[in-house]
């Protein structure tokens, strides 16, 4: 028998070429019972090879190669040939024989990588290996190993005492001297000095391949990540390169012909593999307790705490029943939440709500955990499950035994970072990480790296990337080659296809570790003997080795704090609304069924609005007609992959405006799907129907959501669609209707939301909506001050209020602070224009304009020169900034922008001690005022938006003599009628689920007009419609239920005016 | 004194007229590619090219589906052509100033037209008013083929502006240069990024805007250089014109044209000879030697290139390069004759060219305790010779390569190393201990001689392994062997190497240990190297 227990897979960061997983499919193809992976300083790859050897019905052996600084440096060639090899460290290669060695191994790790200063590799010291020796099998390794460096050092003798001092640190028992043949003569060498020293010491021998990659062909894309890692070509990086392709999984058969020499070297594989009896099915993971009093359990105190959130939040609503229900679904809730013992966890979350309501940090619960009425009543989410009668087995069941997955919103910036930073200080630093987020080679990344690799310049690389991965949309036939080949490319010459095909296979593999947006572990006891944590690039916080998926499936509990740019900007209206408005504002008070938020969501006039403001979103309000908030919830539902693609829309949409009959799969199914007129829109409804059809558990039904997902559980799909149909014909279901069951399952599980998911997003939408129609100018004003977020530029954003009646005023060095600020509209009371703040003055620095502002304090600027004189901290830059955009033009002896500018100029330049006090010596600036088309160029060079007409509207009657409709005038034109719409380009979207169609969302100063562009269409078209900033479109109208659009025939550019206005394109 | 005028000629996307010229391609569209296949890219391009939407930076494949004439940058065709620019209008003036040209050696960046500046003061008697002189020019450029702007003016500055932002012929009256130049764009000026952006930010977008701004405001915003850009927009910059001078270390030439066809090499020598002297006397008068010498024997025959349109002489170019620049005739002379015997035309030659590049001579101070080292030309005489006996790669430093191809190595130019600089030897312990490790002996220290050239021999194989070796006409079984060593590389060009190495010793009386080298593509056996 034999065991590869030396390979490397490409999480070794460019120095493996295969993913653990093809490694491990690739043993098991060859026959090999288990297989070790030892990556660089890490265990980035450990959970899915343990996971794969779980599929495989192999074992998985864990370990890493961890660079031991007082080793010496690692082998390189001989002084006389010349080489580009940096000096590094040997690599000691540690295999975990049992779980005390594993922890030490994610230890040691984790205090190599804590070490370093900086995101970095790190290197041991042997007395660090020393202590964190238990448990561990130390292999001597091949030419990156301590014996290839110490033979290279000092020969035999070097080599001997080295072998020796790793004896002594882990025990004889403990270290194996290895072999590696790969065909080398030096290597051979180093073999017969091993066997050796082996021979001398008593030591066993293990024969192992070094492996990089899972096959021989890999060998290329090993040279290449070589190149990358090394920041040279292929042509220059020589001796870094592998000698030949030897270095690949081989057989058992393969491996004794090899060692036919020496028998031993290969039994003693078998005899290891047999010993390491460590694997990643137990990690000794628990979630922390939280701290209760004495004679309290974790149980009680949550069980007090969800008494008296349930008191809170039902006792105003003043509903008897419905506050019996609460407490009835709690007790049921509290009763699995001991039987799992979750308590914990609950209080944790709770822990971490509270420290946001006591600092005044927004928070809510989104996705399945608002399922809950014990999430309810501890504040972690805000909408009431019992009220909406939400499904809580979604939630938490007692079959699956995982975790709850609890996500928290968080206002995106300072205060989320103040949540995270707080659950650091309460977990220590070795108690909590962040999860990490492994950077794959991607279309774009793999041209420009391959490319580089195989000696492109620059240029070409530019010229290539600008054109993969453009559209999240992927035509069958859009292949990189297609990319390749847009680009300019001559596909068929040697180099370029060999570069193609090397782009292709490096597809996916991993580049570097980055850290999940939100993503938080936390472990009771010590989380680096869990899994190695290593610091992030952002200074204060520190990621473990693995990704989300990876902590899922080594049951790893997860708390996500997301960051929402749009509960930021709620957080600003809260604090900015009372004092302006003198009214106080209270989002879970917020008056229900406000008609002027109906209204406008009805119209689909819901530009900034969150979730709803969507291309697609606005296509389906007019239809849904949203009149109350679960009409709601379904909107923000029913825009998801998983309806569209299971044809869910059309058909609710017209059961909704009444032109189809509300009919059901079966009478069974009534009370389930009777909110969403028969059809499934939520995750929770399939879940119900397997369990009503099907006799499912809430858990078997949760399993068989989950298994629908995701494909590698094909197998397990399989069994439980078996157990579905039995479950129906048991029920007498009619086997159409089971197989309109089963596909309305199986074509939305993944991509649909949960209910509550949707209800809690959806109370996020009704607030923007609510704040939009009743205090413009303050939900303007938020919405500008936490770009980017959302569907449209501020360009937009800024237009829209205008339409709606609210005044913006530029950026003025005399009124402006640094965000937008609302000044008070001088003929009215409570009503506010929105003054554009210097974060819109695009490249001026926030602390330059803080001492404007502070300068500003102490006095106006009576003109330019003192302006300048007194504002130390800006640059001549910034002042010409200033003054292209307008901001000076109220200061005195100022005429218009380029007089400002002219002025500017003159004041940036220092005189000398000698001439400063001397007058301009022309004051009046000979310079013309700018045009239109200049001010509009320089309003969205230097914003990004104009506070001034819409570049459009200065041509409207040029346009109109063209034939060209205004956006408004859509609405009155038939449908079916030829018509041509022209405007600013603001959104490009090539959806996943759209077959290849392009649409477009263009702007004039009337509004929005939208085109849909055929997969035809775009092709003909392309160049025009992803380049162009202004369009003429021409096609026929299509006018349906007010969802109106252009069905496109062709698109022109429109010369209309240079200014760059911004695009927001889903790529 | 006459009054000062000058006359300047502004040729547009010169790379790409020189390339048409003559070549049966005027008015057509047509791109110059620059760069190496498959990075092609276009450089220049005609108008009617530009017309259709070709774009500079634009790739071959892309240039190619406009369907336009595709041709590749040749620097010596925009040199020759050029030439006949300056000839042409050194015939006007002896005092011709380079604005740009596509050589950078001309100017200071490379630009893809060509701009000459001429000094005609004084020349009224000789070519009649500017407007006729301008004409005349005109016409000679109609002759050579070449499409350009030609402005005349008292001032040079105008006339180069008006020739850069005008088509034709332009005559400026003395007088008229302000009001001439004040359409013009301000990219005539050429100004820098900064001072371009500055006035487009200022609305300035012609010389009449720039020239109309008060300039004492004018020079606090945009110091001296906006300055003299305004008075260049104003028709009143005085530059001082700098005729280009052939530098002290421009290439000499001299040519020959043949009566009949030559095919020997010794009368071509007895020519080469003659004309080395002339080279010399000419780089003596500059107290200067020749650093190298290039030899074009223009052959009989027409060529083979691709574009046939352009119907070029054949060439064959030889570059001799001594050591220090030389300065005797027969040195350089036994130079060029042991490189022609090495590489000898493929055809009878019918015209010469010798271009030589003089550099100042360089002597030699001989220490008095100094080792007495061999005469630099002898040296360099002795090396030819070598070069002619052994094959022109093979004299001078072996250099290892950084690479895992066997006996990779290059001949470096042969360079004695200094006495006193470290020495780094491949250290025996590695060579004897590959052998050791291979062949069994654990004690003995082994020495590997190379086989050069590898010597091809059949090999027995069994259990994929050699078992005997046939060579000379006789079998030898084979003892031990040790191997196979694998190496293989560049799979990223074409063709790729592979090779298996086998380290054998052979069952005979001698107990000889070889290397053996297969090459499972082809699949030959040699032997390589023997140890002893």
């Amino acid at each position: 028998m034999y065991v590869e227990l030396h390979a490397r897979s490409a999480f070794s960061f460019l120095e493996g070429a295969s993913l653990p997983e093809m490694l491990m499919a690739r043993a098991a193809e060859l026959g090999l019972p288990a297989l070790a992976l030892l990556d660089r300083n890490g265990l980035y790859g450990a959970p899915r090879l343990h996971m794969a050897a779980r599929r495989a019905g192999t074992r998985a052996h864990i370990g890493a190669e961890i660079a031991v600084r007082d080793l010496g440096e690692r082998l390189r060639p001989a002084p006389h040939l010349p080489h580009r090899i940096p000096a590094e460290p040997a690599r000691l290669a540690l295999l975990a024989e049992t779980q005390q060695g594993y922890r030490n191994l994610c230890r040691l790790i984790t205090q190599i990588k804590l070490r370093e200063p900086h995101k970095g590799e790190g290197a041991a010291f042997l007395h660090e290996v020393e202590e964190h020796a238990e448990g561990l099998v130390c292999l001597t390794g091949g030419d990156e190993g301590p014996l290839a460096a110490a033979l290279a050092r000092g020969g035999d003798d070097e080599a001997l005492q080295q072998v020796e001092r790793l004896a002594s640190i882990f025990g004889a028992r403990n270290v194996y001297v290895e072999l590696q043949r790969h065909f080398e003569r030096e290597e051979e060498f180093r073999n017969q000095a091993a066997v050796r020293i082996a021979r001398t010491l008593g030591l066993p021998l293990l024969a192992t391949n070094g492996v990089r990659y899972a096959t021989a062909y890999e060998r290329e894309v090993c040279d290449v990540l070589t190149s990358i890692r090394h920041h040279c070509t292929l042509a220059e990086a020589g001796r870094l390169l592998s000698t030949n392709s030897e270095r690949c999984l081989r057989t058992a058969a393969e491996m004794q012909q090899l060692f036919r020499d020496l028998p031993e070297a290969i039994a003693n594989s078998g005899e290891l593999s047999s010993r390491l009896v460590f694997e990643m099915s137990d990690l000794g993971y628990r979630f922390p307790d939280y701290p209760v009093g004495e004679g309290e359990s974790m149980q009680s105190y949550l069980e007090k705490r969800t008494d008296e959130g349930i008191r809170n939040r039902y006792l105003p609503k003043r509903d008897r029943n419905l506050f019996e229900r609460a407490k009835k679904q709690a007790a049921r809730e509290l009763t699995l939440i001991g039987k799992l013992g979750l308590a914990g966890y609950f209080l944790i979350v709770w822990d971490i709500v509270q420290y946001c309501n006591r600092n005044g940090i927004l928070v809510q619960g989104r996705g399945s955990a608002a399922n809950s009425v014990v999430c309810y009543a501890l504040g972690i989410t805000a909408v009431d499950p019992v009220g909406m009668d939400l499904l809580f087995e979604r939630f938490l069941s007692e079959e699956r035994g995982e975790w709850p997955d609890i996500d928290l919103d968080l206002p995106s910036g300072s205060q989320r970072e103040q949540a995270i930073q707080y659950v650091y200080q309460r977990y220590g630093a070795h108690g909590a990480a962040m999860t990490a987020n492994v950077i794959t080679y991607r279309g774009r990344s793999a041209a420009r790296e391959a490319g580089k690799a195989l000696g492109f310049d620059a240029e070409t690389l530019e010229r290539l990337t600008r054109h993969v991965g453009r559209w999240e949309w992927r035509d069958t036939n859009e292949t990189l080659g297609h990319n390749f080949r847009d680009a300019g490319f001559d596909i068929q010459h040697r180099r370029i296809a060999k570069y193609l095909e090397l782009c292709e296979r490096m597809q996916d593999l991993p580049r570097h570790l980055g850290q999940h947006s939100g993503g938080m572990v936390i472990c009771g006891g010590r989380l680096n003997e869990v899994v190695p944590i290593e610091p992030a690039s952002m200074p204060g916080r520190t990621v473990i080795q693995w990704d989300k998926e990876d902590c899922a499936d080594m049951k790893i509990i997860k708390v996500d704090l997301l960051g929402l740019g749009m509960m930021a900007a709620l957080k600003e209206c809260l604090d900015v609304i009372p004092p302006n408005y003198g009214t106080p504002i209270d989002l879970a008070q917020l008056p229900p069924n406000d008609p002027p938020t109906y209204r406008a969501l009805q119209k689909a006039d819901t530009v900034g609005m969150f979730q709803v403001e969507s291309r697609a979103q606005m296509a389906a309000l007019p239809r849904n007609c949203p009149r109350c908030f679960y009409d709601l919830v379904v909107q923000v539902a029913i825009i998801r992959p998983g309806p569209i693609v299971g044809n869910m829309m059309t058909p609710y949409m017209r059961r909704r405006s009444g032109r189809e009959p509300v009919t059901y799969y079966h009478p069974l199914l009534e009370p389930v799907l009777k909110r969403t007129l028969g059809i499934p829109l939520f995750q929770e409804q399939l879940i119900r129907m397997a369990m009503i059809v099907a006799n499912f558990t809430g858990g078997e039904a949760e399993e068989l959501r989950r298994a629908v997902g995701m494909c590698r559980s094909m197998a397990r799909m399989r069994d439980l669609d078996g157990k579905l149909r039995r479950g129906m014909t048991a029920n007498g279901i009619a086997p159409e209707v089971q197989d309109q069951i089963v596909q309305s399952i199986s074509s939305f599980a993944l991509y649909g939301f949960p209910e509550s998911h949707a209800a809690s997003f959806a109370l996020i939408a009704y607030a923007s909506a609510y704040l939009k129609c009743n205090y413009l100018a303050a939900f303007t004003a938020a919405l500008l001050n936490h770009q980017p977020m959302g569907f449209y530029a501020p360009a937009t954003i800024v237009k829209d209020a205008q339409r709606h009646g609210l005044r913006v005023l530029p950026v003025d060095v005399a009124r402006s602070c640094w965000p937008c600020t609302l000044e008070p509209e001088p003929a009215s009371e409570h009503r506010f224009a929105l003054r554009l703040g210097l974060n819109y003055a695009r490249g001026l620095r926030k602390e330059a304009a803080l001492a404007l502002v502070a300068a500003r304090e102490e006095g106006g600027f009576a003109n330019v020169q003192e302006l300048t004189l007194r504002t130390a901290e800006l640059r001549k830059s910034d002042f010409e900034l200033l003054a292209k955009i307008g901001a000076l033009n109220s200061l005195g002896e100022v005429a218009h922008r380029r007089d400002a500018l002219w002025q500017v100029e003159y004041a940036g330049r220092p005189a000398g001690p000698l001439l400063e006090h001397l007058p301009e010596p022309e004051p009046s600036s000979p310079l013309a005022q700018m045009s239109t088309e200049e001010r509009l160029v320089a309003d969205y060079a230097g914003t990004g938006v104009t506070v001034g007409k819409h570049p459009m509207a200065f041509h409207r009657e040029s346009l109109r003599r063209m034939g060209i409709s205004s956006a408004i005038e859509l609405a009155a034109l038939h449908n079916g009628r030829p018509t041509r719409i022209a405007g600013a380009v603001i959104a490009r979207q090539r959806p996943g689920t759209a077959k290849g169609f392009v649409f477009l969302s263009i702007e004039d100063e009337t509004g929005i007009a939208n085109a849909i562009l055929a997969p035809n269409v775009y092709e003909e078209f392309k160049q025009t419609v992803v380049h162009e900033k202004f369009l003429l479109i021409e096609g026929e109208l299509q006018n349906q239920e007010n969802v109106i659009a252009v069905k496109a025939r062709s698109v022109r550019p429109l010369d209309i005016s240079r200014a760059e206005v911004r695009s927001h394109d889903f790529h | 004194m006459p009054p000062p005028l000058y006359l300047c000629l502004h040729l547009r996307n010169f790379a790409a007229q020189a390339l048409t010229h003559r070549a049966g391609l005027r008015g057509r569209a047509v791109a110059v590619l620059s760069g190496a296949p498959p990075l092609e890219s276009v450089f220049a391009l005609t108008p009617q090219a530009r017309q259709l939407g070709v774009e500079e930076g634009m790739s071959r494949v892309q240039a190619e589906s406009f369907g336009i004439v595709l041709l590749r940058r040749e620097r010596q065709r925009e040199d020759e052509v050029f030439a006949e620019l300056m000839h042409c209008a050194q015939r006007f003036s002896p005092r011709v100033e380079i604005v740009a040209s596509p050589h950078p050696e001309h100017c200071d960046a490379e630009h893809c037209g060509a701009t000459l500046m001429l000094d005609l003061t004084g020349s009224t008697r000789l070519f009649g008013s500017p407007a006729r002189a301008a004409q005349r020019l005109s016409k000679c450029m109609a002759e050579l083929q070449l499409q350009a702007s030609i402005a005349c003016s008292q001032q040079a500055s105008a006339a180069l502006l008006a020739a850069r932002g005008r088509e034709g012929v332009t005559v400026i009256r003395p007088g008229d240069e302000a009001a001439t130049l004040a359409p013009l764009p301000i990219a005539v000026l050429e100004p820098s990024p900064e001072q371009a952006q500055s006035l487009y930010e200022w609305g300035i977008g012609t010389l009449g805007r720039l020239a109309e701004l008060p300039a004492r405001a004018l020079a606090s915003r945009m110091g001296e250089a906006g300055v003299r850009l305004q008075r260049q927009a104003r028709g009143e910059h005085f530059p001082l014109l700098a005729p280009h001078e052939e530098p002290a270390d421009a290439p000499l030439t001299e040519s020959l044209e043949l009566e009949h066809p030559v095919e020997t090499l010794e009368p071509l020598l007895f020519l080469i000879g003659q004309m080395l002297e002339s080279l010399l006397r000419r780089a003596a008068s500059r107290a200067l030697a020749l650093a190298e010498v290039e030899t074009a024997l223009i052959l009989d025959g027409p060529s083979h290139e691709r574009d046939d349109a352009r119907n070029h002489r054949r060439e064959h170019r030889r570059l001799v390069r001594p050591t220090l620049p030389e300065r005797e005739r027969l040195t350089l002379l036994k130079l060029i004759q042991l490189d022609l015997e090495l590489h000898p035309p493929e055809a009878a030659v019918i015209a010469l060219r010798l271009t030589a590049r003089p550099a100042p001579a360089q002597v030699v101070q001989h220490g008095l305790f100094a080792a007495q080292a061999p005469e630099a030309g002898r040296m360099e005489i002795l090396l030819a010779r070598l070069r002619k006996l052994v094959g022109e790669d093979r004299v001078g430093s072996p250099e290892l390569l950084d690479t895992h191809a066997p006996e990779d190595f290059r001949v470096a130019a042969f360079a004695p190393r200094d006495a006193m600089a470290p020495h780094i030897c491949p250290p025996l312990a590695d060579v004897g201990s590959a052998g050791k490790a291979s062949v069994g002996d654990a004690h003995t220290q082994l020495a590997l001689r190379m086989v050069r050239p590898p010597r091809a021999v059949t090999v027995e194989l069994r259990d994929d392994a050699p078992a005997a070796l046939w060579g000379e006409g006789r079998r030898t079984t084979l003892q031990t062997v040790a191997g196979p060593w694998r190496s293989s590389g560049a799979w990223w060009t074409h063709p790729a190497w592979c090779r298996e190495e086998w380290d054998v010793a052979l069952r005979d009386e001698a107990r000889q240990c070889l290397r053996l080298a297969h090459d499972p593509a082809a699949g030959c056996w040699y032997v390589i190297g023997i140890y002893d």
